[in-house]
């Protein structure tokens, strides 16, 4: 007994010689990271530069890369170092910018670090003390908040960084979904028995959709269904870089926008699609890709009313457009199309077989004079150049930073949790 | 820059683990990651379970990555060993005729070598047996002389009566020509046979 009693003091002594005390209570954390001053450039190769945006850590925890850059940024602010802290801020910025231009064609890239800087700026404002952000902080989180810096410049910056970010990011996307919109939305006929094409159904995408230059010279051509794949990509990389939902509908409603405006100047300017048919197979895919943004909880991007003309175009080529009631109707139900649109069409339409009749010109003319009041621009064709405004709305993260730990395999051995 | 993988996230979950990649670890673990936040309550212990985790998959990643690495290297090395080895059978048979292998349990001999094994075992055994049958027979003759040396002189009976037919043929005809000199003298008596 004497023996097992001594053992266990000397182990005891050991312990506290080597700081090991088993602990009643464990450490309490501030929530901050502490780095060397001379370890900064590497804090910022190792977390922004050469951080890869698919990983254990930063899958598992949206906006973690984000996260860890506040905390050291907490840090300098604690150490009321605003050398440190500036050149840390600066250093962030410049490091992204960095990241973003060099891979300025990979849509993983821009993805994270699209989620990563709205995090991030998220991040400077609910900690920033302004009571406007505070309103759904936890006691705790009112404490980490900045104590000697106000670094509401910086945040100006960060926030037309992101702009710039997301313009790059939906220039990546529209680029690989531009070849599929006309072929996909228009020329593929997958309604049962007016087929004159094959349809493809589903079918097997490669590796990467954004890798493969889409190039489908020879191969099978673009289907609605391809286009829902490469929205389901976009959509995917986009929740796994805990992109926040309202912006990843801002994303999904530009593309969306895309989708449409193409496809209306595609069909005003060729005659082969202006059919009852296609209008039909238009209706069609255009309730696919509603369906398509209901499975994914996306109904509040309002990306559905950015289809609204090519909608009223496919109802136009499928009524009949011989009565006075016929030439009322359009006027109402066309409330999105142009005169000039409407009129364009109704000349261009194309019966399929001997029973249809080609529109007469009275009736245009019927239409015409029905239209007149309607300010419509003398432009025939749509800007699908057009990019909505986006805006970044301030978002309360529910992390509590002293309760952050720093996976392993980032590398970040050098910084030391506080 | 790396593909996108051509599954849902949650089939990673299904996959035969030997043949998963990095690429399914990381669905897995925003699969995870996902859960988690839904279950979150803010606590330490929830935070320390999310961490212990990820920590899991972290190992996890590490060891698929150095399983598919170790399997590639192997795949190299016996396309080496394939390439190598049908490199040396080409060789082969195109080869000199001169080197001709030899089979198993076979000896090659020079026929200029003086020492070369020239009998069989069969004519080995044949002339041992011959030679130990007349070692025997002389071992009797050489009794006999004694036997004479020693003073039993003349006698007939004492002849000794030796089967001529164990005798190799060409000595048949001398042993008749010796059997009619009977009356020779005694050295020739001693030293003739008489024929059964």
């Amino acid at each position: 007994m004497k023996d097992r009693l001594i053992k266990r003091l000397q182990d005891q002594i050991k312990a506290i010689h080597t700081h090991k005390a088993a602990p009643a209570v464990p450490k309490e954390y501030l929530g901050m990271l502490e780095y060397k001053k001379e370890n900064e450039s590497r804090l910022i190769r190792t977390l922004i530069l050469e951080l890869k945006p698919r990983g254990v850590g930063v899958l598992m925890i949206p906006g973690l890369a984000a996260h860890l850059l506040f905390m050291c940024v907490r840090h300098a602010d604690y150490l009321n170092d605003g050398n440190k802290l500036k050149s840390l801020m600066n250093g962030i910025i410049s490091a992204i910018k960095e990241v973003i231009t060099n891979q300025q064609e990979s849509f993983e890239v821009l993805s994270f670090w699209l989620s990563n800087t709205y995090h991030f700026l998220n991040c400077l404002k609910q900690y920033s003390g302004d009571e406007e952000f505070m309103k759904h902080n936890t006691l705790r989180q009112n404490k980490n908040c900045l104590r000697n810096f106000d670094l509401s410049e910086h945040r100006q910056i960060l926030s037309d960084l992101a702009i710039n970010i997301y313009h790059q990011f939906i220039s990546v996307m529209e680029d690989a979904l531009f070849p599929m919109i006309i072929p996909g939305m228009l020329e593929h006929e997958s309604l049962q028995g007016i087929s004159s094409m094959k349809p493809t159904g589903f079918r097997k995408r490669s590796n990467s959709v954004y890798e493969d230059g889409g190039d489908h010279s020879g191969s099978e051509p673009f289907s609605v269904t391809d286009i829902l794949q490469q929205l389901d990509a976009s959509h995917t990389s986009m929740a796994q870089h805990g992109m926040e939902p309202q912006l990843q509908g801002q994303v999904i409603r530009q593309l969306f926008f895309l989708i449409g405006a193409t496809s209306v100047n595609s069909i005003l300017l060729r005659k082969d699609l202006c059919s009852c048919r296609k209008g039909m197979q238009i209706r069609c895919n255009i309730s696919y890709l509603e369906e398509w943004l209901r499975e994914k909880d996306l109904q509040s991007s309002c990306a559905m009313e950015t289809l609204g003309p090519l909608s009223q175009v496919a109802w136009l080529l499928q009524v009949n457009k011989t009565t006075d009631e016929d030439a009322a109707e359009i006027k109402q139900r066309c409330s999105e199309l142009s005169p000039v649109q409407i009129v364009k069409i109704l000349n261009s339409y194309t019966p399929i077989d001997d029973f249809e009749k080609r529109v007469t010109p009275s009736f245009v003319r019927k239409v015409q004079a029905l239209l007149q009041e309607r300010e419509g621009s003398s432009q025939l064709m749509m800007d699908s150049q057009y990019r909505f405004q986006v805006t970044f709305p301030f978002c309360s993260s529910p992390q509590a930073l002293e309760l952050l730990q720093v996976p392993s395999n980032l590398r970040l051995g050098f910084v030391t949790r506080i | 820059m790396e593909g996108r993988h051509d599954s849902s996230p949650m089939q990673a979950f299904d996959k035969d683990v030997l043949e998963m990649t990095c690429e399914d670890v990381y669905d897995i673990s925003y699969v995870i990651g996902r859960d988690l936040l839904k279950v979150n309550t803010g606590s330490r212990e929830c935070s320390d379970l999310q961490f212990k985790i990820v920590r899991v998959l972290e190992m996890f990643e590490t060891m698929v990555n150095k399983y598919n690495l170790s399997l590639e290297e192997l795949r190299m090395e016996l396309e080496n060993m394939k390439r190598e080895m049908e490199r040396v059978v080409a060789e082969g048979s195109s080869g000199d005729v001169n080197t001709q292998t030899v089979g198993p349990n076979k000896l090659v001999v020079d026929l200029k070598d003086p020492n070369r094994p020239r009998f069989t075992m069969q004519e080995l055994k044949e002339v041992l047996q011959e030679r130990n049958k007349l070692k025997a027979q002389l071992l009797l003759a050489q009794e006999e002389l004694q036997l004479y040396k020693s003073g039993v002189l003349g006698s007939e009976q004492k002849m000794v009566e030796v089967n001529l037919e164990t005798l190799p043929q060409s000595e048949a005809a001398p042993s008749s020509v010796v059997e009619e000199n009977k009356e020779k003298s005694t050295i020739q008596k001693l030293f003739s046979f008489r024929q059964k």
